[in-house]
């Protein structure tokens, strides 16, 4: 009788301490998976950081070059409308000093253009009958003779010109 | 015997030099002073009245243009002027006419050229030699650009005039050096490598 109570003790008592372990092992599995869960959470999360930052950052870059080349546009064209606004400019340009000049406005103008079309690729097809333009006004400024009246027709169109041509750089402003 | 033999072969070689000097000799006489003016004009100023019928080299009917038209150009502030003589063996442009030509080359490149003679430009070529029986010699330039090059070959050969002069027209944006075209003049038996044009 006392032998069959000891064995039925024992088998419960072992029954207890697989219960035991298998609910343990379970508890420790879903720790270990929560902790993994919470890790990889982590990882994604400071990997969207890290994208962010350089989104922002890269932005920061297209905005710096945007502003840059901008300003390089503006400078030479407003350069240009004060070139034909000069009265010395009646006649042809023949000075080395003027005729400089003129070379850089059509250079700085072509490279402030080449640089926006990296950010824009649409410009150049909007800009070309622009740049176009001044290459026109700088050969006949240097090679023709000219008449007030035309110059005043050159500096009219030229305005018209500009006014589409910061259109579409304000667009590329917002794409970058 | 040996002294008439010797005589013989003497003669002989005497009478082939006195065949042979004649032909020779221009080749032997110093080449001649060349003075070369360059002049940029547009093209329906050089080709009256209204241009060449279609591109440069295809031009045939065109005013013909004397040295005294040219003269009366370059008093015109539109049309610049360069001149030098040969030798050096070189055709300089000059700061001025070098801008031109870049001005020019920006508004109707090779690439896209304008289809409008009041557009285009050109450089006369005026030659003037300086030789003592001017009619009898033919001059050539030719122009040769490197492999590759948009540029074409060309070459154009006339007679000297009676005061040693010739004109000839060239499109104007071959002289850029940056296309790297090089010019060979020849007069009579007298060649000239002008190579590529400089500044």
């Amino acid at each position: 009788m006392s032998t069959d109570h000891g064995r039925e003790f024992r088998q419960q008592l072992a029954l207890l301490l697989i219960d035991k372990a298998v609910i343990g092992g379970f508890v420790l599995l879903l720790g270990f998976l929560a902790q993994a869960g919470l890790a990889e959470r982590d990882r994604l999360a400071a990997q969207r950081e890290r994208a962010r930052e350089a989104a922002l950052s890269v932005s920061q870059v297209f905005t710096e070059i945007v502003d840059e080349n901008r300003e390089l546009i503006v400078k030479a064209v407003e350069d240009l409308l004060a070139v034909l606004n000069q009265s010395e400019t009646a006649g042809r340009v023949t000075s080395t000093e003027a005729r400089n000049r003129l070379r850089n406005i059509v250079e700085n103008l072509e490279n402030g253009l080449n640089q926006l079309a990296r950010i824009n690729p649409e410009l150049p097809a909007k800009t070309d009958g622009f740049l176009q333009q001044v290459r026109r006004i700088r050969s006949d400024l240097v090679n023709r003779r000219r008449d007030p009246e035309v110059l005043q027709e050159d500096q009219e169109s030229l305005s018209a010109g500009y006014t589409d041509l910061l259109v579409h750089l304000r667009t590329t402003s917002v794409l970058a | 015997m040996r002294e008439a033999f010797h005589d013989r072969v003497w003669r002989a070689l005497a009478l082939v030099f006195l065949c042979i000097t004649p032909s020779s000799l221009p080749a032997q006489i110093e080449r001649p002073e060349v003075l070369v003016s360059l002049y940029f004009v547009g093209e329906v100023e050089a080709c009256r009245p209204a241009g060449y019928p279609s591109g440069m080299e295809t031009s045939v009917r065109c005013e013909p243009l004397t040295f005294e038209d040219l003269e009366a150009m370059v008093r015109r502030p539109e049309v610049t002027r360069v001149q030098h003589g040969i030798p050096p063996e070189q055709l300089r442009l000059g700061e001025e006419l070098l801008d031109s030509i870049d001005a020019y080359r920006d508004d109707c490149p090779l690439t896209r050229p304008c289809s409008h003679p009041s557009r285009r430009y050109v450089v006369i070529l005026a030659f003037e030699v300086d030789v003592s029986d001017p009619v009898d010699y033919e001059i050539t330039i030719r122009r040769e650009p490197p492999r590759g090059s948009r540029v074409e070959p060309y070459s154009a050969t006339g007679a000297l005039s009676g005061r040693g002069r010739w004109i000839n027209h060239q499109r104007a944006d071959v002289f850029l050096p940056a296309y790297g075209v090089r010019w060979r003049l020849d007069i009579g038996s007298w060649s000239w490598d002008l190579g590529e044009t400089v500044q």
